[in-house]
């Protein structure tokens, strides 16, 4: 959702497509859907970004029409949405595989439409309930569900009070009507509740899940940049040292070989080397050498050391 | 600029004077050398360029000889009677005295002939002439205490010397490293630099930063280790190549080579020589010929290969990296936050030493020229361009409800004018003294302080006075030292006692301008 509001108005036609594209291939399609409706409704009809809506109501109605609830006339008309919405719908099975197949966010949606016209909201609330309950209540294997008594549930109130006093206190239908609608209703608001409430989270973590993509694409154009710049800078500095050897090359050949200091140093190195690698071997051959008997298989292993060492100190030379 | 400088490196192993002016700058120009301070060596033939050994020769008819002349009898006459050799007195400073011939030498007084054996040395150069040998920059080690740093200045007086100031040994080769004639050490402005001087005697690891004004140079923390470095690789690898030869003759034992060798000092001298060759190469042969005298006499030749010393050498070097990183740490700084590493001494030319380093810190890795002589020549530069000591970690002592107070700042001078007086009272004499906790900071910018030293216990009345008048009144002087340490002269006013204390864990860095 946060790629969506970074988008630039009007957006590319080649961003739509990708945004498009990103939505169909995400598993979490449906919930992605049924938040940027949501997020639609309650923001308002922002133009900006109107061109998704036909692509969010195809993906969570699977094809459908849009239902459209809040323009309705009649507001029974609503309820009898909702209950051609679930009319196939009889078992608690029946009611798991719907929440599956993630058809419920289409009729959370399509209820969530009303929330400004009440009447309807109410209708299709009731509807609602209605048929929750009636899959509550379905038998299972042919025998009737036994539910545990619970004297904190409302709608068991309501029954008790309908059944028992109800008679004797001459209490209206409406009122216990009023208290069956007020117990759905809060069931119903806490369940959506949860639902958006999961739902939220997801979406939360689909929404970080793309901005940490899009910040490290940014990181590695930004690199990418920084390296280009890097590479002009060090090419830069590499023409100016080839210049500058180029430079002092044509002066060597111009003075003829070293300068003054340069050649004294070179001196310098060179006797230090001869004397360190040299001086002590030509004092053991002389060692070896000078006794009763000399020996001949170190003084000549000596002097292929001393070759070898003239040799280092020539190819030093030569560099 | 003076024109005339003149820094010595008084080493473990070796020694070396250095010399740099305007005067000095004028006579390179004239020889069309390079302008950079003149070393001192020794012309050995072997050896080539090498620096004094720091080796003092008592004769039986009492004479001295210092230098290559008593290193190279030293291994065939030490023991022999009359002669007393000593070697490594840096080491022993503080230690007892030396007896030769009944007589007490003292080991500053050995530490007086290596001074003067290089002032004669330095004197007979023609760089000298119209000068005098006098005033100059001695180098010490980090690790350095007060007491030390007094005996080299009292060894520096008897050989007629006069100590401008001590340099610690790192700063004086990062100094000759980075310095330039013209631009001076602009080059180290807000720069941080690890300076790991492994040479013959000991490892110093300092860290030191370059003010961004190019001011001052500030030592962050160092460390050390004080007895494992050249001098024990060569001893290592004699003793590896001693074995090698009692395998290939059964039939002598070690007491032979000990009563039979009058090979000693080569041998020495060419184990050192193959130690250094090994930085090169890969494998060196050492040939010691006759080194054991006999009809026929028998040579020692064996080659020794770079990883067999290195595996030699591996548990050391581990060491003095984790000295490193321990250096890091003290100053809570990491590898990357370090802009250059400079490699000093002997040792640190290794391979495996430097590759260690690297592993570290990458490419920072520099190595200084002329290992021998960088500390000597930073030492001849410090002296001409007269730069003095400062004071580079706050020090202080703790006083009540732990309020540290400063007693020297960073920055401050360590030149004998900084001395200053302070009163203190003590609010809490029950125990019957005054203590002093001494503190430092030693994180630039960071006011946490780390305890260092002994408590100085100064006795005062042990009752508590009922005013605050009462109070037991401490007069504190603190001044500093010529030896680069601080002392406290703590007076009490009431009882008129004295109670005097030196603090020689003083960082010091230097003042450039």
């Amino acid at each position: 959702m946060k790629a969506l509001k970074k988008l630039p108005h009007p957006p590319a036609e080649s961003d739509r497509q990708s945004i498009v594209t990103r939505l169909q291939s995400s598993p979490l399609r449906l919930f992605i859907a049924f938040e940027y409706l949501w997020w639609r409704q309650k923001a308002g009809a922002a133009s900006k970004f109107s061109w998704l809506e036909t692509e969010a109501i195809q993906i969570l109605g699977n094809g459908d029409p849009a239902p459209k609830l809040a323009s309705l006339t009649a507001p029974a008309e609503a309820g009898q949405w909702v209950f051609h919405e679930l009319g196939d719908i009889n078992t608690p099975s029946d009611w798991e595989k719907y929440i599956a197949s993630g058809r419920h966010l289409w009729l959370l949606h399509a209820i969530l439409q009303c929330a400004a016209n009440k009447p309807a909201l109410i209708e299709a609330m009731l509807a609602l309930v209605e048929c929750v309950e009636h899959v509550q209540n379905c038998p299972i294997n042919g025998k009737p569900k036994k539910t545990p008594v619970n004297a904190a549930d409302p709608q068991w109130i309501a029954r008790t009070i309908k059944s028992r006093i109800a008679a004797k206190l001459s209490l209206s239908k409406a009122f216990i009507e009023t208290i069956f609608s007020l117990n759905a209703t809060a069931t119903i608001s806490e369940t959506l509740r949860t639902d958006s409430n999961s739902l939220r989270s997801q979406l939360q973590k689909v929404t970080a899940t793309l901005q940490s993509e899009t910040e490290a694409k940014t990181n590695a154009e930004n690199r990418e940049q920084q390296l280009k710049i890097e590479l002009a800078k060090t090419k830069q500095e590499l023409a100016k040292t080839a210049k500058e050897l180029e430079d002092e090359k044509k002066h060597t050949i111009r003075t003829g070989g070293f300068s003054g200091v340069a050649k004294q140093e070179t001196v310098n190195q060179v006797m230090a080397i001869v004397r360190q690698g040299v001086t002590h071997r030509l004092e053991s051959i002389r060692q070896f050498a000078d006794r009763e008997k000399p020996n001949r298989e170190e003084i000549l292993e000596l002097v292929s050391e001393v070759e070898k060492q003239l040799a280092g100190v020539e190819e030093r030379l030569k560099q | 600029m003076k024109n005339l400088g003149i820094g010595i490196d008084f080493g473990t192993t070796n020694s070396i004077a250095s010399v740099w002016g305007n005067d000095v700058k004028r006579i390179l120009q004239e020889r069309q050398e390079s302008l950079r301070p003149v070393a001192f060596w020794l012309q050995d033939r072997q050896l080539g360029n090498r620096p004094h050994p720091s080796v003092v020769w008592y004769k039986p008819d009492d004479s001295v000889v210092v230098g290559f002349e008593a290193r190279s009898n030293m291994q065939e006459l030490s023991g022999a009677l009359g002669h007393t050799f000593v070697r490594s007195v840096k080491r022993a400073l503080t230690a007892a005295e030396v007896v030769h011939g009944g007589r007490k030498i003292q080991p500053y007084e050995v530490a007086a002939e290596i001074f003067k054996h290089i002032k004669k040395h330095g004197q007979e150069n023609p760089i000298f002439h119209g000068h005098t040998f006098q005033s100059c920059v001695v180098t010490v080690p980090v690790g350095f205490t007060g007491e030390q740093r007094r005996q080299i200045r009292r060894a520096m007086e008897r050989a007629g010397l006069t100590l401008q100031t001590f340099v610690h040994e790192p700063f004086a080769a990062m100094v000759s490293h980075f310095y330039h004639p013209e631009n001076k050490l602009s080059a180290l402005r807000g720069k941080r630099v690890l300076v790991f001087d492994w040479g013959g005697g000991t490892l110093d690891v300092c860290l030191a930063e370059g003010a961004q004004d190019g001011s001052t140079l500030y030592e962050l923390a160092h460390d050390g280790i004080a007895d494992h470095a050249g001098d024990d690789f060569d001893r290592r690898i004699m003793a590896d190549l001693r074995g090698r030869f009692l395998n290939k003759n059964p039939m002598l034992t070690s007491d032979d080579i000990t009563n039979r060798c009058r090979a000693q000092d080569r041998f020495w001298i060419h184990s050192e020589l193959g130690k250094i060759e090994l930085s090169r190469e890969e494998s060196v042969r050492v040939r010691v010929p006759t080194f054991l005298e006999g009809n026929p006499p028998l040579d020692l030749s064996e080659t020794l290969r770079r990883e067999e010393f290195e595996e030699m050498i591996n548990r050391e070097v581990n060491a003095a990296v984790a000295c490193t990183k321990h250096c890091l740490e003290q100053a809570r700084l990491t590898p990357a936050s370090v802009d250059y590493v400079l490699l000093v001494g002997g040792t640190s030319m290794i391979p495996m030493v430097r590759r260690r380093l690297e592993d570290v810190f990458g490419a920072k890795v520099q190595i200084t020229g002329e290992p021998d002589a960088a500390i000597a020549r930073g030492a001849a530069i410090v002296a001409a361009e007269e730069w003095t000591a400062v004071n580079s970690v706050t020090l202080g002592c703790l006083m009540a409800r732990d309020t540290f107070f400063p007693l020297l700042q960073r920055g401050e001078p360590l030149v004998a004018s900084s001395s200053k007086q302070y009163v203190f009272y003590c609010t809490d004499p029950r125990d019957g003294s005054a203590s002093f906790i001494f503190c430092k900071q030693p994180i630039s910018g960071d006011t946490s302080i780390v305890p260092f030293g002994n408590i100085l216990q100064v006795p005062v009345q042990s009752e508590r006075p009922a005013t605050y008048r009462d109070l037991d009144r401490l007069l504190v002087r603190v001044s500093v030292t010529q030896d680069a340490t601080l002392a406290l002269d703590v007076a009490h006013t009431g009882m008129g006692r004295h109670v005097q204390h030196e603090i020689s864990d003083v960082s010091f860095g230097l003042k450039l301008t």
